[in-house]
C-alpha cells in the first residue's frame, strides 16, 4: 500500500503573528489519533489555542515542545502506519547560527579576493568586519593600484628560514604523543616592581623584550612544516580589550626605537583603540605579543602563542610578599616547544628580568 | 434684598469696563472677551460651591475667575502682561489658573479634560465636583457630546453649566442649533437645571440646586443660564441690531440695581472702583514678563556616553508590555487605563490589556469611541495627580484627538507658568505592513512632533518595551505620546547582534541604540520604530552584497530629540541616510537633516532620507509593499549614495 501522510500546519489566527509557541504535545510522537482529536496547545499573541487531527492515523512530531513554528509551518504529520516515510520538508524550527566571537565576517567580495590571493582567513582574527578595502590594505595596494601579494613579499624578504634538525623534530613528535593537545609549553619567574605604573611598565617591558628578542630570535620566529623561519623586523604586539573587541596593535621595528618612542607609541595606540580609530596597518605583521593582564588584578595566567609566532609573554598583577615589601610580579612565557625548549625560556625571562629591575625604583 | 452679589456683580463689571479702557490705550496686549450682562452666572455657581470643588472655564472667563477666586490684582495684572499675574504673565485673558480653576480658549475641548477632573475626585472618593463653563456656540462642537455620554454612563460629578446669550461671535442662534438645548442632555440621561441672570436670586437657588444635586447623586447635569452679553463678542465685532442690544441694557439687573438703590449701588460701586484703580496702579509698578523664553525642550547637542546593551528580556513585545502594566499597576494605583475594548475578556486589539481589568476592576476601562473625550479625560486625570493611560487603538484615529494633545495636554504646564504638571501616557500602535489599508496603516507622529512641552517616544524591538514604561511611571512629568509600531506586539525583542556588529545604548534616560561595525563606517543609517529590522537587514546587505559598512542609529525619543548622537556619527561617517516609514514631507528626517546642517554642514559629504511615498496607503499587500521602504529601498539609496560621493 502506497504509504500517504497528511502535514499539519499552523492556521494563521490572528494577523499579528508570523510565528506560534508550542506551549504542549497532547498526543505523543508515534501514538495513534483519531480525526478531531486534540493533538497540541498552541499559543499566539492573543490566546492559546488547541490544534486537532485533521485525520486518523499515527501522530508525527515535527516540534519541540517550547518551539516557535512559522504561520503555515509544519506543526506534525499523520500517517497511514506507524513508521511510514515522512514527506521531505524542510524543518520548522531553525536553530539560530553561532559564530564564535572575535571570527571576523568577510563580504563577498573581500572573500573572493582572499581566495584569489591564497591568503590565510586567520591572518584577519579580531577584525570584526573585511571588506575588499582591508584585504587590499593588508596586501599593501589601495584600491586602484594594481595588486601586490604582500604576505609572500614579506615572507621572502623579511624571513629566514631554517630546517630544524632531525632531534628537535623527533622531540616534538614524541612530546606530542604525551597526550598533549599542543606543542606549547610555559615557565615564569617573579620580577620585583619598580614602581613604573600600568602604562610605563608595559612601554619598558616592551622596549627591552624588542632588545632580548635579537637575542634569542628564536622566539621571534614561526614554525612551518618542518622549518623554523626567523623574522628579520622585530614586530611586538601588545594585547588590549576593555569592554570593546581584543585587538592586538603592533609597535613596529621596536628594537630599534628608544624608550620614550615606544612609550608613546603605546599611548598613542591605546588612544586609538578607545576612539576605535586604529588603522589594519597597526594590526597586521606582529612577530612577538605581551599580554598584560596586571589591570585586571591577575597574578599568572597561561597566555596562547598568536598565529605565525613562536611565544607570547605575559605580564602579571603586582603584589607583595608582606606590607612592608617590595611588590612583586610574575612574567610568563608560553613557547612553541618545536622550536625551542623550557631552559631557552627561562634564560630569556632572566635576562628580562635582569633588565626590569635595572630600572631605578 | 442681598446686596453682596451685586457687590461682586459691580467689581466684576468694573475689571471688564477697566479692561476695556486699558486695550482702548493700548495697555493690554491681545484683546478681552468681557462677560458684562453675565456677571451673574459666574456668582451664582461659585456661591454654591465649596473649597475642594474645581473649576474649567472658557475664553469669556474673568467673571467666573473673580466670583471664584476675588483675585482682581492677580487678573489684571495677568492681563496686562505682568510677572505679578496668576500666570506670570503666560496665559493672559483666557488661559487662567489658580487654586482650582483652570481656562482655555479653545471652544469644547475643556469639558473632557473637566470631565477629567471629575473622574480624580470620585476615583479619590471625594464629594467634591468639576464645573465646566461652556455657551451655547459650543454646542457645534462634537466632543461637548462625546463627553456628555461618557460622564453619564460613569456618572462623573461634573455640572455643566451652559451660558445660553444666543450668539456664537456674530452668528445668531437661530443660524447655528438645530433642536432642543436641554433635550440634547436628556438624551444622554443627563439632568438638566434652568436659570437665567435677569433674576439673580432665583438663579442663586437653582446653581445651588444643581450642585448639590450633583454632589449628592455624583452624576452630571446641565445647568442651562439664559443670558445676554451687553458688549461686543470682543472688540469691534458686534452686529447686532442696536435696539436689541439697548432692550437688555434696559433689563439688565445690575443697570436696575444702580437705579434703585442708588445709595448702596454708589457705595458699592466707589469700593469696586477704588480696588480696580489700585490693582492697576500695582500691576504697572510690577515687572513685565520678560527674558528670553528660548527653546523650551532643546538643551543643544548632547555628548553621550555609549555602553554596550545588556541582556535583554524574553517573551512577545505584547506579553513584556503586559507585564509592565500590571506590575507598576500593583506597584502604583494612580495608573489608570482607559481605551477601547480594553477590558476583559477582549484586552485590546493587540492583547496588552488582556485580563488586567479583573485585576484591577475600575482602573481598566472600557470607553465609548470618542478618542478627543479619552484623552481630555487623561488630561483632567493627569492634572490630579494620576497617571492615566489612554489607549489609541490605532494610530490613525489619533489625528481624533488632535487638539486635545495642541491645544490642551501640552499646553497646560507652561502657560500656567508651571502650576501643573499632566502626567499623561497616550500609546498607539502606528504602521502598515498588514494589509489594512489606508486608514489603519499609516504613521501619523510627525503631526505630533515638536508640540513644546510634550515627548515623543517610538518603541522598537531592541528596546524592552516594558522597561520604557517602568522609567515613565517612575519619572513622567510630561504628556507623553508612545508610538507603537503594530508588527512589535507579535514580535520578540532582537537577540542576536549581526556578527561584526556591536550594540551599544546612550545614557539618554530614553536611550538611543546604536549597532556599530567593527571597521570604519561610511554611512550613518538613522531609523525610529518599525523601521529598524528593515535598517538592519539592509546594513548586512550593505555589507556582504556591497562592501558598504554602515551605522545604524535607533532614537527611542523622537522629540525632545538629542541630535548629539547623529553628529557624532556624522563626523565619523560624513554621510547621513534618514529612513521613517511615515511620509516624509516636514516631517522627523526632514527636521534630522536640518538640524545636522544646521550644526555641522562641513561634516556632510552626502545626505538623503526615505520615507513612505506620497500616496495613501493601498491594502493590497502589493501595493503596500512599493509605498512604504523597505531594506530594498535603503540598499539602493544607500549604494547611490556611496557612489554619487
Amino acid at each position: 500500500m502506497k504509504a500517504e501522510s497528511r502535514s499539519v500546519r499552523i492556521p494563521r489566527e490572528t494577523v499579528n503573528d508570523d510565528s506560534v509557541k508550542l506551549i504542549r504535545w497532547l498526543v505523543q510522537g508515534g501514538e495513534q489519533v483519531e480525526a478531531g482529536q486534540l493533538v497540541a496547545e498552541i499559543e499566539t499573541s492573543k490566546a492559546v489555542l488547541e490544534l486537532t487531527a485533521p485525520v486518523s492515523g499515527y501522530l508525527r512530531q515535527r516540534a519541540e515542545v517550547g518551539a516557535e513554528v512559522a504561520v503555515g509551518g509544519v506543526i506534525c504529520h499523520i500517517t497511514r502506519g506507524p513508521a511510514d516515510p515522512l514527506p521531505e520538508e524542510e524543518l520548522p524550527v531553525r536553530p539560530a547560527e553561532n559564530r564564535a566571537p572575535g571570527e571576523p565576517r568577510f563580504s563577498r567580495k573581500a572573500l573572493a579576493l582572499i581566495e584569489k590571493e591564497g591568503l590565510d582567513l586567520k591572518r584577519f582574527s579580531g577584525r570584526g568586519l573585511v571588506c575588499e578595502a582591508d584585504v587590499l590594505e593588508l596586501l599593501g595596494t589601495t584600491p586602484g593600484s594594481p595588486l601586490q601579494p604582500h604576505r609572500a613579499a614579506l615572507k621572502k624578504g623579511s624571513v629566514r628560514t631554517q630546517a630544524l634538525a632531525q632531534t628537535k623534530i623527533a622531540e616534538a613528535d614524541f612530546l606530542s604523543c604525551g597526550g598533549n593537545n599542543s606543542l606549547s609549553s610555559l615557565v615564569s619567574v617573579v620580577c620585583r616592581a619598580r614602581g613604573f605604573g600600568q602604562e610605563g611598565r608595559l612601554a619598558a617591558v616592551i622596549f627591552e623584550t624588542a632588545r632580548l628578542l635579537k637575542k634569542y630570535p628564536v622566539f621571534n620566529s614561526y614554525y612551518h612544516d618542518g622549518n623554523v623561519n626567523y623574522y628579520k623586523a622585530v614586530n611586538v604586539g601588545f594585547v588590549v580589550q576593555t569592554d570593546k573587541p581584543l585587538k592586538v596593535p603592533i609597535i613596529r621595528d621596536a628594537d630599534t626605537k628608544d624608550l620614550l618612542g615606544v612609550t608613546r607609541e603605546v599611548q598613542d595606540l591605546l588612544l586609538s583603540y578607545h576612539n576605535d580609530e586604529l588603522q589594519t596597518q597597526s594590526l597586521v605583521d606582529g612577530t612577538f605579543t605581551i599580554t598584560d593582564l596586571s589591570g585586571e588584578g591577575v597574578f599568572f595566567f597561561s597566555p596562547l602563542i598568536n598565529y605565525g609566532q613562536a611565544a607570547v609573554l605575559g605580564v602579571g598583577a603586582e603584589t607583595a610578599l608582606s606590607p612592608q615589601g617590595a611588590g612583586i610580579f610574575q612574567l610568563i612565557l608560553t613557547f612553541d616547544h618545536r622550536l625551542s625548549e623550557g631552559r631557552t625560556a627561562a634564560a630569556f625571562l632572566r635576562d628580562l628580568r635582569e633588565r626590569l629591575e635595572s630600572y631605578a625604583p | 434684598m442681598d446686596t453682596g452679589i451685586y457687590g461682586k456683580a459691580l467689581l466684576i463689571r468694573e475689571v471688564e469696563r477697566k479692561l476695556l479702557e486699558l486695550f482702548e490705550q493700548g495697555r493690554l496686549s491681545g484683546t478681552v472677551h468681557t462677560c458684562i450682562g453675565q456677571e451673574f452666572s459666574g456668582i451664582a455657581v461659585a456661591s454654591a460651591l465649596r473649597e475642594g470643588d474645581l473649576i474649567f472655564s472658557n475664553h469669556r472667563c474673568h467673571g467666573h475667575f473673580l466670583a471664584r477666586t476675588d483675585d482682581v490684582e492677580g487678573l489684571i495684572a495677568e492681563i496686562m502682561g505682568k510677572r505679578s499675574g496668576v500666570c506670570g504673565g503666560r496665559g493672559g485673558s483666557q488661559h487662567l489658573c489658580s487654586r482650582g480653576f483652570f481656562s482655555n480658549g479653545v471652544q469644547g475641548g475643556i469639558v473632557p479634560v473637566a470631565a477629567g477632573l471629575a473622574f480624580a475626585l470620585k476615583l479619590r472618593k471625594t464629594s467634591d465636583i468639576a464645573v465646566v463653563f461652556i455657551g451655547d456656540g459650543t454646542l457645534g462642537e462634537g466632543v461637548l457630546y462625546e463627553t456628555l455620554n461618557i460622564a453619564s454612563q460613569w456618572e462623573l460629578p461634573l455640572l455643566l453649566v451652559l451660558e445660553n446669550n444666543l450668539y456664537s461671535q456674530s452668528t445668531p442662534q437661530r443660524q447655528t442649533l438645530a433642536g432642543d438645548i436641554l433635550a440634547r442632555a436628556a438624551a444622554f440621561a443627563v439632568a438638566t437645571g434652568q436659570g437665567n441672570t435677569w433674576e439673580p436670586s432665583a438663579l442663586l437657588a437653582a446653581a445651588a440646586a444643581a450642585v448639590q444635586r450633583v454632589r449628592t447623586s455624583s452624576r452630571p447635569l446641565l445647568l442651562k443660564i439664559d443670558t445676554y452679553r451687553l458688549m461686543a463678542h470682543s472688540k469691534g465685532d458686534d452686529d447686532r441690531a442696536p435696539e436689541e442690544v439697548k432692550k437688555h441694557w434696559q433689563r439688565d439687573p445690575l443697570s436696575r440695581f444702580v437705579l434703585e438703590h442708588a445709595q448702596a449701588a454708589a457705595g458699592l460701586q466707589a469700593a469696586a472702583t477704588r480696588r480696580v484703580t489700585a490693582a492697576v496702579a500695582q500691576a504697572e509698578s510690577a515687572g513685565d514678563s520678560v527674558g528670553k523664553q528660548g527653546d523650551a525642550d532643546a538643551a543643544g547637542p548632547r555628548r553621550c556616553v555609549w555602553a554596550a546593551s545588556g541582556d535583554r528580556a524574553e517573551g512577545r513585545i505584547a506579553e513584556l508590555l503586559h507585564s509592565s502594566f500590571q506590575r507598576n499597576m500593583r506597584r502604583d494605583e494612580r495608573i489608570i487605563l482607559i481605551g477601547e475594548d480594553i477590558e476583559a475578556p477582549y484586552g485590546g486589539a493587540f492583547k496588552v490589556t488582556k485580563d488586567l481589568s479583573l485585576e484591577f476592576p475600575g482602573r481598566v476601562r472600557n470607553a465609548p469611541l470618542s478618542e478627543a473625550a479619552l484623552v481630555g479625560l487623561g488630561t483632567g486625570l493627569a492634572m490630579q495627580g494620576f497617571f492615566p493611560v489612554v489607549e489609541i487603538m490605532f494610530g490613525d484615529f489619533l489625528a481624533l484627538a488632535a487638539d486635545q494633545l495642541i491645544n490642551h495636554a501640552v499646553k497646560f504646564h507652561y502657560m500656567y507658568n508651571g502650576q501643573v504638571r499632566v502626567p499623561l501616557i497616550v500609546r498607539t500602535p502606528m504602521g502598515g505592513r498588514r494589509g489594512y489599508g489606508p486608514t489603519h496603516s499609516q504613521s501619523l507622529e510627525k503631526h505630533f512632533l515638536g508640540l513644546p512641552g510634550s515627548r515623543v517616544l517610538a518603541l522598537h524591538r531592541r528596546q524592552d518595551p516594558g522597561a520604557v514604561y517602568d522609567a515613565l511611571f517612575k519619572g513622567i512629568d510630561r504628556p507623553t505620546l508612545v508610538i507603537e509600531n503594530k508588527l512589535l506586539y507579535g514580535a520578540r525583542l532582537t537577540k542576536e547582534v549581526p556578527k561584526g556588529f556591536l550594540l551599544e545604548h546612550s545614557d539618554d534616560p530614553f536611550p538611543t541604540a546604536r549597532l556599530r561595525p567593527q571597521g570604519r563606517a561610511e554611512l550613518t543609517l538613522l531609523c525610529y520604530g518599525g523601521m529598524l529590522p528593515e535598517a538592519e537587514a539592509a546594513a548586512e546587505r550593505l555589507f556582504e552584497e556591497h562592501d558598504v559598512l554602515c551605522e545604524i542609529l535607533c532614537p527611542l525619543q523622537l522629540y525632545p530629540f538629542n541630535i548629539g548622537p547623529v553628529l557624532e556619527s556624522v563626523r565619523r561617517t560624513g554621510r547621513l541616510l534618514v529612513v521613517e516609514e511615515g511620509l516624509g514631507f516636514a516631517a522627523f528626517g526632514a527636521e534630522v537633516i536640518a538640524q545636522v546642517a544646521a550644526c555641522e554642514p562641513q561634516s556632510l559629504k552626502a545626505v538623503a532620507r526615505l520615507a513612505a511615498a506620497a500616496h495613501p496607503i493601498p491594502a493590497c499587500a502589493a501595493l503596500e509593499k512599493t509605498v512604504l521602504p523597505g531594506s530594498a529601498h535603503i540598499v539602493e539609496k544607500a549604494r547611490s549614495m556611496l557612489h554619487e560621493s
